[in-house]
């Protein structure tokens, strides 16, 4: 079967690749084929532009197609699965290949370790995961925390456990600690950690069984402590918050410690229908990724206007500060500069969005701060991601306690744990019951700032309760002309 | 896949240690499975547990949500952990015969 | 429980974060990598940010010698960021230069700030998980190798943020990122009857999406296999339903335009622009070619600050599609949601 490829002339990347066939029969193909014999293309592998160089090969029928040219990477330069550069013999090949290179390799820290490294080069030199179902551990006295991974190839090796660290606030590590925790990895695991999984916790892997309880002795005693498995509270994370950040709202570092205190047995007793992910960031610039991943999303807000100093404005754009493309950029559109009068905002367009607050040196948040809380976002759950809600679009945020929020979060864990069902996440459950339910069942206050636009359908079940004359009852005896 | 003895016959339970055919429970197996997990006597409140969720289990086919395990027995969670060091669903369930709970995800 | 949750917040912070916390009061780009924050106490802290392993997966050995630098350079502390990078708190203004050296010489190179490539964020893959249908920490490996200048240098119209997850679980967060790379699979699970007897049935029957599991008698179910999406909602339920996946059926598909920031047009979840790409290890040209090709169309035409969803939002997906030369396929429309039609346009406000 004759075949036509299409490549970059410079580094035979393959662009397009038909059947003589399909040229002949296929309209649509061949009218794309010269298309792009005609035009100026950009190498998707090497960035070359220019006119593509066309090839034409006989290949069995059923012959595997041209394994693709190689990424131009320095350093790298393996071609097919089972060449490597420079150890032909080498077990590993496939992570040989991937810890060659600039960025720092993942495969070449596992090699440093105990991790059994033949399940990972397998996996890629299959395709498939070597990672199995199954599996259970349960340490008694840790209700969450451990973890286990079963292995579907025993002669490789077995499952192994983990841990999950729950991480001091800022993610911010004394030398000293991380050095105790080596030395536990290296006792008891692997000797390979991952610094911060995507839930917030320092994962620590390898661990057989009857080391587990060591392990987390040891883990405690050095003063931290482990949890976010099963349906709790996981690990909340928080934005670096006042501890470097300008531009914080509130105080986050703060807020988690006292989240922790109010609610640990609910962090470390799992009993919700599904598990509950908190992220708490200190302004709108949702570093955390609150917005879109949160069950409970406590972002930092202010109500009113961005202060600008004129003066610290004026000096950063004298030494060249963009404020044009700021003004431009402004999504509501209400910023505009002049260098005499310096930068003026129309308050009614301002979104408070923090663009001008991260860009313009001189230009702060507003002082009447407080926190909103969003509510039901995720990345999977049953029906998808989904972006959080807005439930309360304002509410003071007092330290030490912050017991208003924390208040109303009790309440709102109430209503999803009394109506929702197992295994449905916060979004699914409000997706199921609707907002007008979930907010009858929460009572907190209707406000517009909840809305993005209220419904198109004119649908809508009234409940007879809410069918009254307020005129009084009508009477058919007597009507007085 | 293991076999255990009780009284005579024989029942499978899974590599970690739960029922292989729920259906095939009794008060024994419960007994037995207790002392592995470190439960030296079942009492009372013990039973309460286990009796609540065979019940649910087998009208509903799923293990209760912890809120109505709660609620219907009238023991706090953290008083349940101390029937049960494993806790409600990996001790509790797994005395009372019910599936292996699922992952982490 | 050990009861403990935290340690307290004194502990882990190092003299300057403790000398200036909630002081703040301006911050600074003065190189890539670099961040300076200004206190009301007129004291100046330098942040030096270093790109980490995929995953952030590193071994006692290599955070020992980090360690060593936060020890030298740092007072003895650091910190990993919310993209699993690493950063230097406090550094000397005078020994920027030697810290940035050293960093290189131990093979971290420093940058993913401001108007960079920002490190990217993955789950474990192959590495771990059973439910993995790629690895997303060897992609993001490729993908940093390519995208390693733009990492190093403030050049880039706004930040890029690039993630992978390696099944539709996204524990990766693929869907939050600028560009995302989201692990697929594409066979019917199996039902393996022998394990059945072990599974919670109805809650097997609820979690599916898409209401393809069905009971067939007692103590059985049927997958309609004109319903699956072949997430692995089911086999999460339930070994029965295990595992999920080929190594012909499985890949990746690519999403842009996620976003966490209220700024420009606000948070956003990232659109599917490429149903499926093979796995091709080791190094998925195809994927890496694709993200090229997003990445190099959004530097020649998006504005100062524009962010990848933003500028999409801006040019019209005719655009889009057009300046990236990316295939054209109706799999990128419909999908198994509630909301499904609202993908199709309504207006007709076209580019042409």
């Amino acid at each position: 079967m004759e075949k036509i490829k299409l490549c970059c002339a410079r580094c035979g990347f393959v662009i397009e690749e038909y059947n003589a066939s399909e040229l002949a029969d296929v309209p649509r193909k061949a009218k794309r084929y010269k298309y792009l014999l005609q035009k100026s293309s950009i190498c998707p592998s090497c960035l070359a532009s220019g006119r593509l160089k066309e090839t034409r090969v006989t290949e069995e029928a059923g012959a595997a197609s041209t394994p693709p040219a190689q990424l131009v990477a320095p350093k790298s330069s393996a071609a097919a699965p089972e060449a490597v550069e420079q150890h032909p013999d080498s077990p590993t090949p496939m992570m040989d290949a991937i810890s060659q290179g600039a960025w720092p390799s993942h495969a070449a820290e596992l090699k440093k370790t105990k991790y059994p490294v033949q399940m990972y080069e397998q996996a890629l030199q299959a395709r498939a995961t070597q990672w199995g179902y199954g599996g259970y551990v349960s340490l008694p006295g840790v209700a969450a925390g451990v973890l286990v991974r079963a292995s579907a190839r025993p002669d490789l090796s077995k499952g192994s456990n983990f841990v999950r660290i729950m991480d001091p606030c800022g993610n911010f590590f004394k030398t000293d600690a991380m050095r105790k925790i080596c030395d536990i990895a290296d006792k008891h695991a692997y000797g390979l950690l991952h610094l911060l999984s995507t839930g917030g916790d320092l994962e620590m892997l390898g661990i057989p069984t009857d080391q587990l309880k060591p392990v987390v002795d040891e883990i405690v005693q050095m003063g931290f402590d482990v949890g976010s498995t099963g349906d709790d509270f996981r690990t909340s994370e928080e934005c670096i918050g006042p501890a470097k950040c300008d531009l914080a709202l509130y105080d986050t570092l703060g807020f988690r410690q006292a989240w922790y205190k109010r609610f640990l047995d609910d962090i470390q007793y799992p009993r919700f229908p599904h598990k509950v992910k908190c992220k708490f960031s200190g302004c709108p610039n949702d570093c955390v990724r609150g917005g879109q991943k949160a069950d409970i999303f406590v972002c930092g807000v202010f109500r009113d206007l961005p202060a600008i100093d004129q003066k610290k404005v004026k000096a950063w754009v004298r030494k060249g500060g963009d404020i044009t493309t700021v003004c431009a950029r402004c999504p509501g559109g209400c910023l505009s500069w002049h260098s005499k009068t310096g930068l003026s905002l129309d308050g009614d367009s301002c979104l408070r969005c923090m663009y001008c607050a991260n860009k313009v040196s001189g230009v702060r948040p507003g002082g009447d701060r407080g926190v909103a809380i969003l509510v039901g976002g995720k990345m999977r759950g049953k029906y998808g991601p989904m972006l959080a809600k807005v439930v309360v679009p304002f509410m003071k945020a007092e330290p030490p306690d912050y017991k208003e929020v924390f208040d109303f979060i009790e309440k709102l864990m109430e209503v999803y744990d009394e109506h929702a069902r197992k295994k449905e996440r916060v979004g699914d459950f409000l997706l199921r019951i609707g907002i007008n339910e979930f907010f009858r069942l929460l009572g907190a206050p209707v406000s517009a700032h909840l809305f993005k636009q209220p419904r198109t359908n004119l649908f809508y079940h009234w409940e007879p309760e809410e069918i009254k004359d307020e005129r009084g009852p009508v009477s058919t005896s007597t009507v007085k002309l | 896949m293991a076999v255990i003895t009780l009284a005579g016959k024989e029942f499978e339970v899974d590599e970690d240690g739960f029922l292989r055919d729920p259906a095939g429970w009794n008060e024994l197996i419960a007994k037995a499975m207790g002392e592995e997990e470190g439960i030296k006597e079942l009492t009372e409140e013990h039973w309460k547990v286990i009796r609540f969720l065979r019940e649910y289990y087998l009208k509903f086919g799923v293990a209760p949500m912890i809120r109505k395990l709660t609620k219907e027995t009238g023991l706090p969670l953290k008083h349940i952990y101390e029937l049960f060091p494993t806790g409600p669903a990996k001790g509790a369930c797994k005395l009372a015969g019910l599936p292996k709970p699922t992952g982490c995800i | 429980m050990p009861g403990i949750g935290i340690p307290p917040l004194e502990d882990n912070l190092p003299p300057i974060v403790k000398r200036n916390y909630g002081k703040w009061i301006s911050h600074e780009h003065p190189r890539p990598g670099v961040i300076k924050h200004d206190s009301e106490s007129g004291e100046a802290c330098y942040t030096v940010r270093a790109g980490m392993p995929p995953n952030a997966r590193v071994s006692t050995q290599t955070l020992r010698k980090i360690c060593d630098v936060a020890d030298e350079f740092a007072e003895g502390y650091f910190r990993v960021t919310q993209r699993n990078s690493c950063e230097f708190v406090g550094v000397s203004a005078k020994r920027i230069d030697e810290l940035i050296a050293r960093l290189a010489q131990m093979g971290f190179p420093v940058g993913g700030t401001n108007r960079s490539l920002h490190n990217t964020v993955c789950c474990t893959g192959y590495l771990h998980c059973h439910l993995a249908a790629t690895d997303p920490a060897a992609i993001m490996k490729a993908v940093s190798e390519m995208l390693l200048e733009q990492f190093q240098n403030d050049c880039l119209p706004a930040k890029l943020k690039i993630s992978g997850s390696g099944c539709i679980n996204n524990c990766g967060e693929g869907s939050t990122a600028d560009i995302g790379v989201v692990g697929v699979h594409r066979d019917l699970p199996p039902i393996k009857e022998d394990k059945l007897k072990g599974c919670e049935l109805p809650l097997v029957i609820s979690v599916c999406p898409v209401g393809a599991i069905r009971p067939k008698g007692p103590g059985m179910v049927e997958i309609d296999p004109k319903r699956c999406i072949h997430c692995p909602a089911c086999s999460v339920a339930c070994a029965a339903f295990a595992p999920i996946g080929s190594p012909n059926g499985d890949g990746v598909a690519i999403v842009v335009g996620g976003k966490a920031a209220n700024t420009g047009d606000g948070p956003a979840i990232a659109k599917v622009v490429v149903p499926y790409l093979p796995n091709n290890p080791p190094f998925w040209p195809e994927v890496t070619g694709t993200i090229r090709k997003i990445v190099h169309a959004w530097i020649a035409c998006a504005r100062k600050d524009e962010r990848v969803g933003d500028w999409i939002n801006r040019i019209g997906w005719e655009k889009f599609y057009e300046r990236t030369g990316l295939p054209l396929s109706f799999k990128v429309m419909d999908g198994y949601d509630a909301r499904a039609l609202e993908y199709a346009k309504s207006n007709v406000q076209f580019r042409w």
